[in-house]
């Protein structure tokens, strides 16, 4: 019987030394790498900041309420997106579904939350991205997080039409799902 | 959408107790949320709003890891990856802004604004 498992083992298409999946560890690689890019992206803006600090008064350029509104809305979908990855578990189709939804939903307000504040800098203060150094700096970081989220956004939406393709096993492709929630 | 769902052997309080707990994380994340900005508006030290906000973000950085990324029910290997990852990137945030935010004002260029 030993045998006959050690021999299912080795012709295992999935099977890892690691004993995790290549897809999984591949993202987790890059959630690593991605940390390193956006410390990178946040110590330019600190650093900027203080290269050239009369350039902008951050305290009367930053809408505190709204960046947080924005922070909420964050958790709120990674909270939703837990819930995603937490149904497909179950291979429940019509939970999958709606947290999918909340999370789209959730993903497009923070993206219109930066898309009004773009716009209220650029016409309040006429920061534009080439007008100084703290101004692309802070579009730059950003503008990158709203692509990673927006990025995120289309896979989610690609993921919802996915899922009602026939004989799906959901539970099966939970792993491709945590991937996505990553 | 009921059509494809399926009936699992799985005991319902799994689900609903993985379903607790990160509701119950969400709300923490947002009460320390909340906190923070009641905290800006207080008139205190300056340095003593940036140690606690420092120390909560840590807070909301692991409890977003550890429950809603799930990385205390994967394997160890992906743990040390990430913190690697984040290690390299902190100790080069720290050593080019001790650098640079730590001289002299004569030693840097200064950015006048057009």
């Amino acid at each position: 019987m030993s045998t006959s498992n050690q021999t299912s083992d080795l012709f295992d298409p999935h099977a890892t030394r690691t004993g995790i999946s290549n897809k999984k560890l591949t993202m987790w690689l890059f959630l690593a790498s991605d940390c390193m890019f956006f410390g990178t992206l946040i110590s330019t803006h600190l650093i900027y900041r203080r290269l050239a600090p009369d350039v902008v008064d951050p305290s009367q350029v930053f809408d505190v309420p709204l960046t947080c509104f924005a922070t909420i809305v964050l958790l709120l979908s990674s909270y939703m997106m837990a819930l995603t990855t937490s149904a497909a578990k179950e291979g429940k189709f019509a939970k999958f579904r709606w947290s999918l939804i909340g999370v789209m939903v959730l993903g497009l307000i923070f993206l219109g939350a930066l898309g009004y504040e773009y716009y209220h800098l650029m016409h309040e203060f006429e920061l534009g991205l080439s007008s100084n150094i703290f101004a692309s700096t802070f579009y730059i970081l950003t503008g990158t997080h709203g692509i990673h989220v927006a990025v995120g956004l289309l896979w989610l939406i690609c993921w919802f039409f996915y899922s009602f393709k026939k004989n799906l096993n959901l539970q099966g492709a939970a792993e491709d799902v945590e991937s996505l929630s990553l | 959408m009921s059509e494809h769902d399926t009936l699992i052997g799985k005991p319902q309080s799994s689900a609903l107790r993985r379903t607790s707990i990160y509701l119950n994380v969400a709300i923490v994340l947002c009460l320390i949320l909340l906190a923070e900005m009641i905290l800006v508006q207080i008139p205190i030290a300056t340095s003593l709003v940036f140690s606690i906000l420092v120390g909560l973000l840590i807070i909301k950085f692991t409890a977003l890891l550890v429950w809603f990324m799930d990385l205390h029910a994967e394997k160890k290997l992906l743990s040390w990856i990430f913190v690697l990852g984040f290690v390299v990137a902190l100790g080069t945030m720290t050593a080019i802004m001790a650098i640079l935010l730590l001289a002299p004002e004569s030693s840097l260029p200064i950015f006048e604004s057009e």
